[in-house]
């Protein structure tokens, strides 16, 4: 009778470990799930600030330096390379800045044009893992 | 005696540590997904600030522009350099034209950034034609004014300090 009544006991808590690893494993998940969600927003809303302060900065060189600053002057006064009419920073997965693009994960082009007495600089900042830019910025100063 | 010496098994324990720990792991995960989410939003914020900031102040050099022109255009008309630049001033849209108290020509402009602030631009201008660069004007103030209107309370404007030393 007393094997019986062990036996049933044992079972039960079985079942109820049964249970309780089930529902455990459901609920994990989806908090899991959350702080996964969570962590992604959170480096997507860092990324995002630093694309801004990075485009901001070159805003401001932009604006600051002298009408006859050739782009290659700019280039270098930003300590950035020059391709043709584009001024090219590479920044690494933590938004350290690097000299080459071989490595980077983020690049940030500044285009420079002129449009009627006023210098335009467009500047974008490119995710190499995402499709879309990460910020865009038009900044223009006024040439006398 | 022996009904006191169980076998270690306790129905209803493990539920009661998986029920505490998801419990903890539901508010933590929640916790990390209020903050995060607070964090994208304040970051949207700035984004919005600083695109908004480059647009009045793309907006701001243009009218420098065209203010320029007007200056430039005014120094060919010789003696009658002010009135002219003034009528070529008033054409310009949002831009005013004024004499400080020492007589000096001042010229101000306001770019609307949001819905509470705006660029204010103000340039001294030479009272007397000129076509060099940097000669024709100089920029005296180039900065960010809040414009938002302010609220009237009972007791006057509202957040304002009213002077009362709060003492802890």
């Amino acid at each position: 009778m007393r094997g019986k009544y062990t036996s049933s006991k044992s079972g039960l808590f079985l079942i109820e470990l049964i249970i309780s690893i089930a529902f455990f494993a459901v609920s994990s998940a989806i908090c899991v799930q959350l702080f996964a969600q969570a962590h992604t927003l959170s480096s997507k809303s860092g990324d995002i600030n630093m694309a801004v302060t990075s485009a901001q900065s070159a805003a401001e060189y932009f604006k600051a330096s002298a009408a006859s600053l050739s782009l290659e002057e700019l280039a270098a006064l930003m300590d950035a390379t020059s391709s043709g009419d584009s001024i090219l920073v590479y920044y690494g997965e933590n938004w350290e800045r690097l000299p080459a693009p071989d490595s980077a994960r983020f690049t940030m082009t500044m285009t420079l044009d002129m449009k009627d007495a006023l210098a335009v600089a467009d500047i974008r900042i490119d995710d190499s893992q995402g499709g879309v830019p990460l910020y865009q910025l038009t900044a223009k100063k006024y040439i006398a | 005696m022996s009904g006191k010496h169980h076998t270690g098994i306790n129905v209803g324990g493990s539920s009661i540590l998986v029920i505490f720990v998801l419990l903890c792991l539901t508010t933590f995960a929640t916790l990390s997904m209020v903050s995060a989410n607070a964090d994208y939003k304040l970051t949207q914020k700035t984004v919005l600030a600083a695109t908004s900031y480059y647009n009045a102040d793309a907006a701001a050099e243009a009218i420098l522009a065209q203010i320029d022109s007007v200056l430039l255009e005014g120094a060919k008309s010789g003696e009658n350099y002010l009135p002219t630049v003034e009528a070529g001033l008033r054409q310009i849209e949002g831009v005013d034209y004024r004499q400080d108290g020492t007589g000096s020509p001042v010229v101000s402009y306001l770019v609307p950034l949001n819905d509470f602030q705006s660029l204010s631009v103000e340039l001294a201008l030479s009272p007397s034609p000129a076509t060099g660069n940097g000669k024709r004007f100089s920029i005296t103030q180039w900065k960010v004014l809040n414009t938002a209107p302010l609220v009237m309370g009972d007791e006057g404007i509202e957040g304002l300090w009213t002077g009362e030393i709060i003492s802890g």
